[in-house]
């Protein structure tokens, strides 16, 4: 809507005045919104740093090792490993709401099943390649437990940021100098009509008083 | 909410994270992905799948927007053997998006 096509009443005025009061009180919240996210945001990007280059760079060596184990030992072999390396993966997901975003908060417990704290697969049977390719593997897995946390909460953050910004950003340089623009319009608009029908009031009564006198 | 940690994904990947000691795994290929991938989001009993990104990537793209609203479970692409992340990247630039300004480049 045009600050042009808005009737020129007290009423529309009073009514803009109103907007513009609900607006900036909008406008205040969302800003502080925004500034609760970009905290919590950059709280979370500490915490996961630079998991990600650092979790490709970790899977190409893991890969790597793998591939070799299954060179050394059959795939079937493997299989009959990891059977013996399972372990008790306990996920608790609780679900965290930080200005309407939800964000996951995971804690995780692990526990080996093998008994006493060693992988009793055979040592005979079995070569260093597949303990390298567990251990890498091990890594990676609790690299990929962090990440799940930390990821989906940047993301979610992030484009909750985004939007909030853009909210900001649309009453502040466009709703709000639009509905001031209406006011001054309106205002301009009485205070013109005020004065039109003063002169003419003005005018009538001089008419009126030459009339008397020539009577 | 108790819940387990499930692999879906390519022959490495899978054998790879049973290596590690996960008991839930699931050896798809590309087209019997995205069945299997929504069988697993409706079964509610796993709080993390791990995936392979490049599968991932191939999705429908009505489950992606699903999944980027969802809190839970939550998705982890893997990157594959090159090494090379997109998904690091995407975050990257939604970053770069939201804020106005590098972070990587600090790093």
């Amino acid at each position: 809507m045009a600050a042009t096509d808005v009737n020129p009443t007290r009423m529309e005025l009073i009514k803009t005045k109103e907007r513009i009061v609900l607006a900036k009180k909008g406008h205040k919240l969302l800003k502080q919104k925004r500034d609760a996210l970009i905290l919590e945001f950059f709280k979370i990007l500490k915490k996961a740093q630079d998991l990600r280059g650092e979790l490709a760079n970790r899977m190409k060596r893991a890969y790597g090792s793998l591939a070799l184990a299954e060179t050394y030992h059959n795939i079937q072999e493997l299989s009959k490993v990891s059977l013996d390396l399972r372990k008790d993966i306990d996920i608790e997901i609780d679900v965290q709401n930080v200005m309407g975003v939800k964000i996951p908060n995971i804690t995780t417990t692990m526990e080996t099943k093998h008994f006493m704290s060693i992988p009793s697969y055979s040592v005979a049977a079995t070569s260093a390649k597949i303990d390298a390719a567990v251990e890498d593997f091990d890594e990676v897995l609790k690299m990929v437990i962090k990440l799940a946390e930390t990821e989906t909460a940047m993301k979610r953050l992030i484009l909750e940021i985004e939007k909030t910004k853009r909210r900001v950003n649309a009453l502040e340089y466009v709703l709000i100098p639009r509905l001031d623009e209406q006011k001054r319009m309106i205002s301009f608009r009485l205070e013109e009509m005020e004065r039109d029908s003063f002169v003419s009031l003005k005018a009538i009564k001089r008419r009126l008083e030459k009339e008397k006198a020539s009577i | 909410m108790k819940s387990k940690i499930i692999v879906i994904g390519d022959a490495p990947l899978v054998m790879g994270f049973k290596l590690a000691g996960l008991e839930h795994t699931i050896q798809v290929d590309k087209d019997s992905f995205q069945e299997n991938f929504e069988k697993i989001l409706a079964n509610g009993e796993y709080g993390i799948i791990v995936t392979n990104e490049i599968l991932l990537n191939n999705i429908d793209w009505r489950l992606k927007k699903k999944l980027d609203n969802i809190a839970y479970p939550v998705v982890v692409p893997i990157p594959d053997k090159s090494g090379v992340s997109v998904e690091g990247d995407e975050i990257r630039s939604l970053i770069k998006r939201a804020l106005g300004f590098d972070l990587g480049a600090k790093k």
